[in-house]
């Protein structure tokens, strides 16, 4: 009895100090966005003595046009796999047609090739196609690679959905469009939010791709604002900090809210795979 | 209806030429339905693919595929002969070898404690607390990082100093960057990875525990000879599909992170890729780069695979 209880505090004690060492950097990101730089030398570790709420103020003036085109590009980009890849998946999960095979195959396949591979040409095709410095730059590619999982996700699930529940749709006169809309599209729900808030959170966070096609001042997401930001001279430490909680403290409440939806996007691509 | 009972009706294969031409035909929506997929795969991942061919030219981008000059293999020759790739090369297996020993078990470790933690409270508050990093850009925690671990007044710098050390400056200094690399890692990844292992541990089945505690197993050994067991067929998918990745050792972190004093230790493919394709323009010679790692990549995974089926008898083809 002695044994259970004293390895059941150790196993807490481990998880403690695991969210612990998770939570202090986001702690001292927290209360270094509102000290001067004084202060942070001074009082590393504690609560700030003189809370400098402004610089958030100033921050946010300096990156709200990276974090709209952010929002742009990661909000389109969403909707856009969303749409291509949810009429894909439906094809592929409902019909049998002439190549069918072939093409979900190639899916796959490219689903495997390194990024590096291709990111030089991909680079060379968006800069020819006129895009640099076009959100359509960071969209599009984003589109193309999103579907592709995304499809792989969405057909496993669709083809769940019991057959006696089309069969109803067709007797009552129903097309294959109602059947998409009033049937798949509502059963389909979560796995459809769990990868648009996948499709978000890779393109908001990404920093590569953006980093090369969108250099113009004006139209830099907000990861290469950051980036940009951060290595000025003359840094002021406070404002690096309120600027890097603005753009990362919404996404995280967005995501701890919408989190089961999430992981269960997350297990049943793996899982069931 | 008159669709599927139509491509239901015979074996797709057996058809003639006719026969295969009429059944697209009667199939076209299908296809208009895949089209705009099709649409994105063929211009932004096909013709890509087609582009892997400057590797093999003396790319010029003003005159294109067509108008730039056919080098054969002297790209290779030009990399094979190059010290920075295969310092990159070195770098890139390392860190990445690294991460999948250090921070591999780490997941299924924060599964199996979990577990066996009985309240539900404090279970989800663990678990929502670890996930947090994953949503963060590395930007941004690089940023974080590099103030943590700063050689004046950092956290970590702090502690050494009270400790009666000397300042470490963790991110210029080539013996300690691959460390701050895997660590830095670790804590972006480390919860999120283990959502799988989580899921895997919840759908065994409870019965056995209870058999087992019948016949007087402690929790310990019951976390060994039950827990661990039934979630091995997850740890092995997971660890081919992470050997598969084994050429990317976290690009975009580096990226954010390195500076020219640590190119020695720190510079890996995706970050040397960048700085010779995107900073000195030289096209060719950075898919030439690409196009070897993806090649050793490829067979490293082919042999990963055939040594997972020989000893674990799993495999993913």
């Amino acid at each position: 009895m002695r044994t259970k209880a004293w390895s059941r505090s150790v196993n807490v004690a481990l998880l403690l100090f695991f969210a612990f060492c998770t939570l202090y950097p986001l702690y001292f990101m927290l209360i270094s966005s509102v000290k001067t730089n004084a202060e942070l030398q001074s009082n590393f570790f504690g609560l700030p003595l003189d809370p400098q709420f402004q610089y958030y103020g100033s921050s946010l003036n300096k990156i709200k046009t990276y974090m709209s085109n952010s929002g742009v590009i990661s909000a389109i980009s969403a909707i856009g796999v969303l749409v291509v890849s949810s009429l894909s998946a439906y094809a592929f999960a409902r019909f049998r047609f002439y190549g069918k095979d072939a093409l979900f195959f190639t899916l796959l396949l490219f689903l495997m090739i390194p990024g590096v591979l291709t990111i030089i040409p991909q680079f060379v095709l968006v800069k020819n196609l006129g895009l640099i410095n076009t959100p359509w730059a960071a969209i599009l590619p984003y589109i193309a690679s999103g579907q592709l999982v995304t499809i792989f996700v969405m057909r496993t699930f669709f083809e769940g959905i019991p057959k006696e529940l089309f069969e109803s749709i067709k007797i009552d006169g129903g097309s294959e469009f109602r059947c998409f809309i009033s049937l798949v599209i509502p059963f389909a729900l979560p796995i459809i939010l769990s990868m648009g808030l996948v499709t978000v959170l890779n393109t908001w966070n990404d920093f590569f791709w953006p980093l090369l096609v969108l250099p113009d001042q004006q139209k830099m997401t907000l990861t290469v604002g950051l980036y940009r930001f951060m290595d000025q001279q003359q840094i002021l430490y406070g404002q690096v900090f309120s600027a890097m909680s603005l753009a990362s403290v919404p996404l995280m409440v967005l995501f701890s809210f919408t989190m089961k939806f999430f992981v269960q996007g997350l297990t049943s691509g793996a899982i069931k795979a | 209806m008159q669709t599927i009972a139509a491509a239901d009706s015979g074996s797709i294969g057996a058809r003639g030429k006719s026969g295969r031409w009429k059944l697209i035909r009667g199939n076209l929506d299908m296809y208009l339905l895949l089209l705009p997929g099709l649409i994105f795969l063929l211009l932004f991942k096909y013709t890509p693919m087609y582009g892997i061919l400057i590797a093999f030219q003396d790319f010029n981008i003003f005159t294109g595929i067509s108008g730039s000059e056919w080098v054969g293999m002297s790209q290779f020759e030009k990399l094979l002969h190059s010290d920075d790739f295969f310092r990159v090369l070195i770098n890139t297996l390392l860190i990445s070898l690294y991460k999948i020993v250090l921070l591999f078990p780490v997941p299924i470790a924060v599964a199996l404690l979990l577990n066996e933690v009985r309240r539900m409270f404090f279970k989800r508050t663990i678990q929502t607390v670890i996930y947090l990093p994953h949503f963060l850009s590395w930007v941004i925690i690089s940023g974080l990082f590099v103030t943590i671990l700063s050689p004046t007044g950092g956290l970590v710098n702090e502690v050494i100093v009270a400790l009666g050390g000397h300042p470490i400056s963790f991110l210029t200094d080539n013996r300690f960057f691959r460390s701050v690399v895997v660590f830095t890692a670790g804590w972006k990844e480390v919860g999120w990875n283990a959502i799988v292992f989580i899921a895997a541990v919840a759908g065994i089945d409870q019965e056995q525990y209870e058999a087992a505690s019948i016949d007087g197993a402690g929790r310990i050994r019951q976390m060994f000879s039950i827990t661990l067991p039934g979630i091995m067929p997850t740890i092995v998918l997971m660890f081919i599909l992470r050997i598969g990745s084994l050429l990317e050792a976290g690009t975009e972190q580096i990226l954010t992170m390195y500076n020219p004093l640590v190119y020695d230790n720190g510079d890996v493919i995706g970050t040397y890729v960048y700085r010779m394709g995107l900073g000195q323009q030289d096209y060719s010679f950075s898919t030439a780069v690409g196009l070897f790692n993806s090649a050793v990549g490829f067979v490293l995974i082919v042999i990963g695979n055939a040594l997972s089926r020989k000893f674990l008898q799993r495999s993913i083809w």
